[in-house]
């Protein structure tokens, strides 16, 4: 969910509302969620589990969701547009209130959500799990309108469709660039997952082309293990240039394809531009992020310093030591509703220890995985516990890495099943 | 952590927080709140593991299994002496009595 809120529009609400009193319980407890990815619909799911007697309602602009983990295996050839996409049946199922809708004002001291449909949401907590926006401003000439283009394909759906389509109509020896961010970004392994995959496409389809990520950055998650895998599996199909090496992509010509380093001019036949991101905008229009583009949180409660009653999970939140992907996500949802659910009975919530897996996949038999485990230390943000970090060795042999491409499977079987089965 | 985990929840039995092993000697709302504890920690491993350690695919089902071959699972994980892929990272932030709790709470599903 990124609706398009501002800050006036929040404020106008509030000024309309003026006697609007909180939503304080008489009877049952009442939570909006708004955002039905990896964090809004676990946070929905598992607040139900925790406490039935609580009533939850979860707003999401589509009808179905598709997930970014998995959607590179998509551009690879590996999984259909309908496997890694989802309804919300099981999510009602579970008691849940789905309303499919946009919000478009938020008025924190009345404690309600209004929706673009016409309603009004009171609610007693509100749970924020926004993702992220796209500043394409970051990127000279790159926009909305450029991404028809050059897509981003960084939120999973008609834009992940898009770049499919033009790997498949690219001619063979033609050049596929992938212009990575810097830190911080939604998913740290993913543009060189993305990198994996296509060269896994074509090095069936166009075995003569290649794939250049030019990164805004010197170094990137899992980054020995990428490089031997595409030595392994790709010899001379996948290029890193890093941002020393003026890999920083600083402007981009949708009209004539062209992308522009520091160093130079290329014509990809294919420009996949991934430009840097903050918090959804409805965090950022009620000023959640406190200016610092990601939302500070309370590890324990997950509520907001910059608002009472307002809870935030998932990539928008500034999360200390965890990664921002699906899986901490569904871990920081599951911690939340449990922190939601106390404060709502009047009990303190305790600190929750969480766990982080991101699994890559370079090949069908071919994956590797990087982990670790959290807890809210005395800086207030979630800190690995000392030991529990890593990643998979290098130099495995084949099996393991085959095991770690089935153990993927198996992961995102099980988290979908978790929020949407 | 180890200190400040034990110290709220204050477990007295040292197969940790499982709500049936502790009954005898918590009575009451410490017992579960320590039920609790035991089902927040479990339910970041369903993540993987599958919802109540049901899942599918190549990664085990945790639900049914005894208390001991989990806790040795962790434990073994942990040291290195078991071989493995990410667990072999993840069963190192989790102590003894925490692992203790985990097998109890998946060793009771059904």
């Amino acid at each position: 969910m990124s609706a398009r809120i501002s800050r006036r529009a929040v404020l106008a609400v509030a000024a309309a509302l003026p006697l609007a009193r909180p939503a304080l319980a008489q009877g049952r407890a009442r939570v909006v969620i708004i955002g039905g990815g990896f964090g809004g619909a676990s946070a929905a799911r598992w607040l139900r589990r925790v406490d039935p007697a609580i009533d939850v309602t979860l707003v999401e602009r589509n009808p179905r969701f598709v997930t970014c983990p998995f959607s590179n295996l998509m551009l690879g050839g590996l999984r259909t547009m309908q496997s890694i996409s989802f309804g919300y049946d099981q999510v009602r199922a579970a008691g849940v209130t789905v309303a499919i809708d946009t919000a478009i004002a938020i008025d924190p001291t009345a404690r309600n959500v209004r929706l673009a449909g016409g309603s009004t949401l009171p609610y007693d907590r509100l749970i924020l799990s926004p993702g992220v926006q796209l500043n394409y401003a970051g990127i000279a000439g790159y926009s909305e309108e450029a991404a028809e283009i050059m897509p981003h394909a960084w939120q999973a759906g008609p834009q992940t469709e898009l770049l499919r389509r033009q790997l498949e109509a690219m001619p063979d020896g033609g050049l596929v660039v992938i212009a990575a961010p810097d830190n911080p970004y939604r998913c740290p392994p993913g543009p060189y997952e993305r990198a994996s995959m296509i060269a896994w496409y074509l090095k069936q389809a166009k075995p003569r082309s290649k794939v250049m990520i030019l990164d805004a950055k010197d170094s990137f998650s899992k980054q020995p293990l990428f490089m031997e895998a595409w030595k392994t599996l790709y010899p001379g199909m996948v290029e890193w240039v890093s941002k020393s090496n003026s890999g920083r992509v600083t402007r981009v010509d949708a009209k004539s394809g062209k992308v522009t380093t520091d160093f130079e001019d290329l014509s990809p036949a294919v420009a996949n531009i991934i430009p840097p991101q903050r918090a959804g905008q409805i965090a950022i229009a009620l000023g959640l992020d406190q200016g610092k583009g990601f939302c500070p949180i309370d590890p324990v409660s997950f509520e907001s310093p910059a608002q009472r009653n307002i809870h935030l999970v998932g990539d928008a939140i500034i999360a200390g030591g965890m990664p921002k992907s699906g899986f901490s996500a569904n871990s920081q949802a599951k911690a939340c509703a449990h922190a939601v659910a106390d404060m709502l009975a009047g009990r303190a919530p305790a600190p929750a220890t969480l766990i982080n897996t991101c699994y890559s996949t370079a090949a069908p038999d071919y994956g590797f995985s990087i982990g670790g485990v959290y807890r809210p230390n005395d800086q207030g943000i979630f800190a690995e516990i000392p030991g529990a970090a890593g990643t998979s060795p290098l130099g495995a042999p084949r099996e393991t890495r085959a095991a770690e491409a089935a153990y993927a499977e198996s992961w995102y079987s099980n988290i979908t099943a978790d929020m949407f089965g | 952590m180890t200190r400040q985990f034990r110290a709220r929840t204050g477990w007295p039995c040292a197969a940790g927080f499982a709500l049936v092993l502790c009954l005898p000697t918590h009575a009451g709302a410490q017992s579960l709140q320590a039920s609790t504890q035991a089902a927040t920690f479990a339910e970041s491993c369903m993540s993987c593991h599958g919802l109540n350690g049901k899942g599918q695919g190549a990664i085990p089902q945790l639900a049914g299994k005894t208390q001991e071959s989990l806790q040795g699972a962790m434990t073994e994980f942990a040291s290195g002496a078991r071989p493995g892929t990410i667990m072999r990272i993840i069963a190192k932030g989790y102590t003894p009595e925490q692992a203790a709790a985990l097998g109890a709470y998946f060793a009771q599903v059904r």
